[in-house]
């Protein structure tokens, strides 16, 4: 019975960002990439946060086809959101803090920002999930 | 208590000539304050009848019950420990990063690197919060110029 409710909850991690486009970015993809890391944290830690779900991808001086992809999905979620932050440097998308249409009663968010686009060389997107509230997001973040 | 009987069955017991049934019928007779006189002090010495009697005049003693609030407390600790065991403990979780290729679970250094993504993505946020204020700084300075 253990074993039906982890795997119960590792699929369910893995679907929260079903019907999201960052979908595709996450789940693996780069896993065999140096330079490259994938964070998930699930349950444990972040519930004094009021998370469920921590998702992140980190790229070190990322190829232009990576920042193209990450792009692409983030801004095609973007899209949706119900609140945003943006910043555009140099004409490309330099930071994004979107909030995201609830789901299954959960508060979503995705993060963005591609230091590319003002000198730097990092790449990161970050899904966030949970009862968190938007300013709530925000304070993990000082 | 027949004192005859308990001179018999004395005098059979110092000739070697009473049987088992005989034997406990002495020692029961032996253990009992009425049994008196030197015979009988010197049948009990030898018998080991001096412990009984003492245990066979303690006053009994009573039967412990549980009180019925006991045993209910002994099932209410054992269910809470069985629900403990079966509840999630309050810090799990699922912590995994792959970092160059290379699986990691330990929790802590998965928290570090949660930590320090945080931290990029917050002096990016707090850089957006400074440039919004500068822009609207200058908005002002050039509406306030105009006047």
């Amino acid at each position: 019975m253990l074993t039906a409710l982890v795997l119960l909850a590792t699929a369910a991690a893995a679907t929260a960002q079903e019907g999201l486009s960052v979908a595709g970015v996450f789940g693996g993809r780069f896993n065999g990439r140096s330079g490259v890391r994938e964070t998930t944290i699930s349950g444990g830690s972040l519930a004094p946060h009021r998370l469920d779900l921590y998702r992140s991808l980190s790229f070190d001086s990322p190829g232009a086809d990576d920042v193209a992809l990450v792009e692409r999905a983030v801004k095609q979620d973007g899209a949706s959101a119900t609140d945003r932050e943006v910043q555009l440097r140099a004409g490309r998308l330099y930071y994004g803090f979107y909030t995201l249409p609830r789901r299954n009663s959960k508060n979503r968010y995705l993060l963005y920002l591609n230091q590319l686009a003002a000198g730097g060389d990092k790449l990161l997107v970050i899904y966030l999930e949970g009862h968190a509230s938007a300013e709530q997001v925000k304070k993990m973040l000082k | 208590m027949n004192q005859h009987e308990l001179d018999r069955l004395i005098a059979r017991y110092f000739d070697g000539e009473t049987s088992l049934a005989e034997e406990r019928r002495l020692r029961l007779m032996l253990a009992r304050p009425e049994a008196t006189g030197d015979a009988a002090d010197e049948a009990r010495a030898v018998m080991g009848v001096f412990a009984a009697q003492r245990a066979s005049m303690r006053p009994q003693r009573r039967t412990h019950r549980s009180a019925p609030w006991q045993a209910a407390a002994a099932i209410a600790l054992i269910a809470a420990v069985a629900v403990a065991m079966l509840l999630p403990r309050p810090d799990a979780g699922s912590y995994t990063a792959y970092c160059d290729g290379t699986e990691i679970t330990d929790r802590d250094n998965v928290l570090a690197f949660m930590q320090a993504d945080l931290s990029v993505m917050g002096r990016a946020a707090a850089d957006l919060g400074t440039s919004v204020a500068a822009d609207f700084g200058e908005m002002s300075n050039a509406i306030t110029s105009e006047k």
